[in-house]
């Protein structure tokens, strides 16, 4: 009797930390792409590559779900914007919204790189004056396409092309009104409120992320989103790959418990190899005119925090439990087209 | 037995067995009709990628797959195309184990020699690009930068026929110093003996500047430079596979953005009679817009 009974109470636990989890997962997939910036500016490839994404991820049988599909003109750069920075944004409408998983962009980036046309030998010769007279430290950086030249920080972005823009079109996701993933779960913590959804935010875009500049340019955007996935260009430019969404979805497919952040990476050895220009002494292409790499940052309050974000696999990353509870530690991974030797900041930067 | 029982004795027997599995290419070459260029299928039993002491097989989210402890050996039954991934628990565990990786020269050795004893055509090999992989971890907001990591490469071989490169087949890995492979990725197709043709024809074409012009009257101004490729279906792709041989030109569309947009430069792929060809990677999918609020 006190089997059966005992037995009769373990299944209730289960049953109630099934229900609890299904409460606490996110499995909605977000995709707004845009292609068209007017005449003459056609980003062939965008919309097919968000679609690519959208479909990968939830063909019938699949358990992600297909919350919304936006392009060109109906997206709108509100979307991107948190209503409780700036009330004329509505990401909690749309992507960020609350049982959003994955959220995905594909879309113009910017050009600004902050680099001078100093050239320098040393990290410590590029220091000037900056906009509020305050010292601007800057690197002295370099790829494998240039010497190297005084570069410093800049506020990264991308651009939408809807006659309903707020923001004249561009999402600055490094000191603008943008916030990611809060959350019941995260807390409030990023002053973002907690109507918030997205777990990964992927950027599809070009200079996503400029070295070595990987934790500055995020860092605001992390309000709770485990991680954020784009593209960094070490010298060249990103092309616009109609694949690249649809052979990250097929990392999903063919592998759910593989781990998402690898997963991005692993995406760009599968892009065509030799179109786009070379990366000089060898590599280049696969989604790049030059040099670039796939990357991934995880932010989160302990560095276990970030490490366990890192290393999260698809299932996990629809967990709400696992939202960030602050931005304080890091993890950066990325996969770059060409060879480095050297790994220190003399890869990127000359110290 | 009452109706009920026979009900859900039904029920359970269907839903316990088991998806039948999709036809696909044995491993090994694969050469469709005579004539063909070969390619080349990788499988459960070529690869050194170890999914688990016990692995169970089965057909999910449009993958066959071999699914162990260590992993998912998994092949697309219409590309062909095969994967080994770790699982997210066996990756960490295995990068936290701090075995250095080989070098990048020793590692593109390593890569190519398990592909070629695999049975990827030699004749067929360009040349090896080395991907590298790094990490960085630390806080946020500190002064100093930390200093990132070289945790491993990925070497990936370039394909070419003849003199024509196909860069849409792929056969990458990650290997670590003990040759146990982490990861890798093939797709080599068999190659029709028509696409072949009609490259060469194109390379001919290519070769002589005058004549390609008056083929190929819809090449745009901008676009100076161009070469021959075969591109076919790419790996992730659910519809039948085909292979064109193309003249492909690039080219950074005119004029600037007042916002200082990032331009991407234009690809545009040709056929043999100057005709655009839109790849079926390259075709928008007629989907619904999601109604606004």
């Amino acid at each position: 009797m006190a089997r059966v009974v005992r037995s009769g109470v373990l299944f209730v636990v289960h049953v109630l930390a099934a229900v609890a989890l299904a409460a606490c997962t996110s499995k909605g997939v977000i995709v707004e792409s845009v292609k068209d910036y007017g005449p003459g500016d056609q980003l062939d490839g965008a919309v097919i590559s968000g679609d690519g994404f959208l479909k990968g991820m939830t063909d019938p049988g699949s358990d992600w779900s297909a919350v919304a599909r936006y392009t060109n003109g109906a997206v709108y750069d509100t979307d991107f914007i948190d209503r409780e920075i700036d009330q004329r944004g509505h990401d909690d409408w749309y992507f960020d919204k609350p049982g959003v998983a994955i959220s995905y962009f594909t879309g113009h980036g910017i050009l600004a790189h902050g680099c001078t046309t100093i050239r320098c030998a040393t990290s410590s010769t590029c220091i000037r004056l900056g906009a509020n007279r305050q010292l601007d430290y800057g690197a002295c950086r370099f790829s494998p396409l240039g010497a190297p030249l005084c570069c410093y920080m800049v506020d990264r972005a991308f651009v939408t092309h809807s006659a309903a823009d707020s923001f004249g079109g561009v999402v600055n996701y490094t000191s603008g009104p943008v916030r990611f993933g809060e959350s019941r779960r995260s807390g409030g913590w990023a002053g973002a409120g907690t109507n918030g959804g997205s777990n990964l935010v992927v950027m599809d875009i070009s200079h996503g992320v400029l070295p070595p500049y990987w934790r500055e340019t995020l860092q605001n955007a992390f309000a709770g989103v485990h991680l954020i996935a784009t593209l960094m260009t070490a010298g060249g430019d990103t092309m616009t790959t109609a694949e690249r969404g649809s052979t990250f979805a097929a990392r999903w497919a063919s592998a759910p418990d593989g781990n998402v952040a690898q997963a991005w990476l692993d995406t760009m050895a599968w892009l065509p190899s030799f179109l786009g220009d070379p990366c000089p002494g060898g590599g280049g292409g696969r989604g790049f005119n030059g040099c670039g790499c796939h990357i991934v940052v995880a932010m989160d309050a302990t560095a276990q925090g970030a490490a366990e974000k890192m290393g999260e696999s698809w299932s996990q990353l629809r967990n709400d439990g696992f939202d960030g509870k602050g931005n304080s530690f890091y993890q950066a991974r990325w996969l770059c087209n060409y060879r480095l030797t050297s790994g220190d900041q003399a890869a990127w930067v000359l110290p | 037995m009452s109706r009920l029982a026979a009900v859900l004795t039904f029920v359970l027997l269907t839903s316990c067995s088991p998806t039948p599995m999709p036809n696909m290419d044995a491993p090994g070459t694969i050469v469709r009709t005579q004539g063909d260029t070969p390619g080349y299928q990788h499988g459960v039993d070529r690869s050194k990628f170890v999914a688990g002491q016990t692995v169970r097989q089965r057909f999910a989210d449009g993958y066959v797959r071999w699914e162990g402890d260590n992993g998912v050996f998994a092949v697309n039954p219409v590309s062909g195309a095969a994967v080994g991934t770790l699982t997210s628990a066996r990756l960490a565990a295995t990068e936290a184990a701090g075995t250095a990786p080989p070098s990048a020269e020793k590692h593109a050795l390593m890569v190519r020699d398990y592909f070629l004893n695999a049975g990827v055509p030699a004749d067929q090999i360009a040349g090896v690009d080395d991907l590298t992989l790094l990490a960085e971890r630390g806080e946020v907001r500190s002064k100093e930068r930390a200093q990132p990591v070289i945790i491993g490469y990925i070497s990936a071989l370039r394909r070419q026929i003849g003199e024509v490169p196909v860069p849409d087949s792929v056969a990458w890995a990650r290997i670590d110093e003990r040759g146990v492979v982490l990861g890798e990725g093939v797709h080599w197709p068999a190659i029709p003996k028509r696409t072949i043709e009609d490259a060469r024809e194109l390379r001919a074409l290519a070769a002589d500047p005058a004549r390609l012009r008056t083929v190929m009257t819809a090449l745009p101004a901008e676009a100076t430079d161009g070469k021959v490729a075969i591109r076919h279906t790419h790996a992730a792709s659910r519809s039948a596979p085909i292979a064109v041989a193309v003249y492909v030109v690039q080219f950074m569309p005119p004029g600037d953005d007042p916002r200082g947009v990032a331009k991407a430069p234009v690809e545009l792929n040709f056929d043999r009679q100057g005709k655009r060809v839109v790849l079926p990677s390259e075709r928008e999918p007629a989907a619904p817009e999601t109604p606004r609020r």
